[in-house]
């Protein structure tokens, strides 16, 4: 099958931004399949529109953008239909807490992750959307201010401010686990 | 590409935050390849549904692309007259504002972050909804248009004037669209509709639903003239 939408190589680009895009998905969606889903979907997107995505400031970011916005949608059709399972990212991270990483289980992507690391990616989904936008975009993606500004069209200086209240919120997170840690003990 | 510039507002352990975040999803690596992902997106785009979604913010190069579709304004197949622009004649949405208006045809609503999520019904108004979009500072060109049907459908094409086509430059990029909850449902970001650009959204009223179309322009397109061309959607 040839990769023949726009003139722009597309399959180079999804070479390089697949598993950098994945992961950034990955760490703000529960399920591993899903996000891999999801990041499948909003790459063939980009690649239905990649005449003119291909002029975005940061098309990766378009790209982690639109899956973590069709994983919303997704959200709020389901949230209609049955409660939604909240409780299991706080399973996860209680069992993060409580140092059974390994049975984190299914989207638990590497062995090597602590405890801690996961007890992060659960505080991550907390997040409000903008905030963990910009944690992703500039994590994951390795954006400098001014480009996730451009991507995600606001003030570089807004991305810093939520940057700021990002790594705050993570950082109480993990301070409260802690505390929670030295109680046990 | 990377800078941390802003890292040192947060204090000395954010990268310690990072490499976390990094550790928690890293060896985590796609399984499908690209020659998947194209065959994904050849499957949607030839999906009413997905067409109809706005394929998220693509939607403006695939309107582009098949040379935009025609209106009818309620009349037979194929066949188009033109609905006039409503310009914004409200003020736009103040931060916290919300809103609910409920229509037969159509909802407009917004939680109070600026975007505003329009649902279109499959038996709509369009001059309701273009009105809709004024009161609130958005101006709207919304247009039906009726496909003929035989083993696919066929779209008649549109161009501005007789003889010329739209071009890519006549668009405005996708910023400031995002799919909403349903086929025909899309958010608005104000913010991100400068004055003088225009939302156009044509109809397509098929046998069993309507196919909706969404796209920035740059400046108002004027109404759609008819082309010689068609297209066939499916």
């Amino acid at each position: 099958m040839t990769v023949d939408q726009g003139s722009e190589d597309f399959a180079a680009f999804y070479e390089r931004h697949r598993d950098p895009c994945f992961r950034a998905v990955l760490a703000t969606v529960p399920d591993r399949h899903q996000a891999e889903e999801l990041t499948a979907e909003a790459f063939a997107r980009a690649w239905a529109g990649w005449r003119r995505l291909r002029r975005h400031p940061a098309p990766a970011a378009w790209v982690v953008r639109t899956a973590l916005n069709t994983h919303v949608s997704w959200w709020r059709r389901r949230r209609r239909e049955v409660a939604w399972d909240g409780g299991a990212l706080d399973a996860e991270a209680d069992r993060a807490a409580s140092g059974t990483a390994g049975t984190v289980g299914a989207d638990s992507a590497d062995g090597d992750a602590t405890a801690a690391d996961l007890l992060l990616r659960a505080a991550l989904r907390r997040l409000p959307p903008r905030q963990r936008e910009v944690v992703v975009l500039r994590v994951f993606l390795d954006l400098d201010t001014k480009t996730t500004a451009a991507a995600l069209g606001v003030a570089p200086g807004t991305v810093q401010a939520h940057l700021h209240r990002a790594t705050k919120a993570l950082r109480a997170e993990l301070e409260a686990s802690d505390e929670q840690e030295e109680v046990r003990r | 590409m990377k800078s941390t510039e802003d890292f040192g507002l947060t204090g000395p352990s954010d990268d310690e935050l990072f490499d976390g975040l990094h550790r928690s999803v890293a060896g985590a690596t796609m399984t499908a390849s690209a020659a998947d992902v194209v065959a994904l997106g050849r499957r949607a785009r030839t999906r009413h549904r997905a067409v109809a979604a706005g394929v998220g913010t693509s939607m403006a190069a695939l309107v582009a692309a098949i040379g935009v579709l025609a209106p009818s304004a309620d009349s037979g197949p194929g066949t188009a007259s033109a609905r006039g622009l409503a310009t914004a004649t409200g003020k736009r949405l103040a931060p916290g504002q919300t809103l609910d208006i409920q229509e037969a045809g159509f909802s407009l609503s917004s939680k109070g972050d600026g975007k505003v999520t329009l649902s279109v019904s499959e038996v709509f108004d369009a001059a309701k909804i273009q009105a809709a979009l004024a009161s609130i500072g958005i101006s709207s060109r919304v247009e039906r248009i009726t496909a003929s049907e035989g083993s696919g459908i066929i779209v008649p094409t549109c161009e501005p004037k007789t003889g010329r086509q739209f071009a890519d430059d006549d668009f405005r990029n996708y910023e400031g669209l995002s799919p909403g909850t349903g086929a025909r449902a899309m958010t608005i970001d104000a913010a991100h509709i400068p004055a003088g650009e225009v939302l156009v959204v044509r109809l397509t009223s098929l046998k069993q639903g309507v196919i909706t179309a969404w796209s920035l322009y740059k400046r108002d397109p004027g109404p759609c003239i008819p082309a010689n061309k068609s297209v066939k959607v499916q």
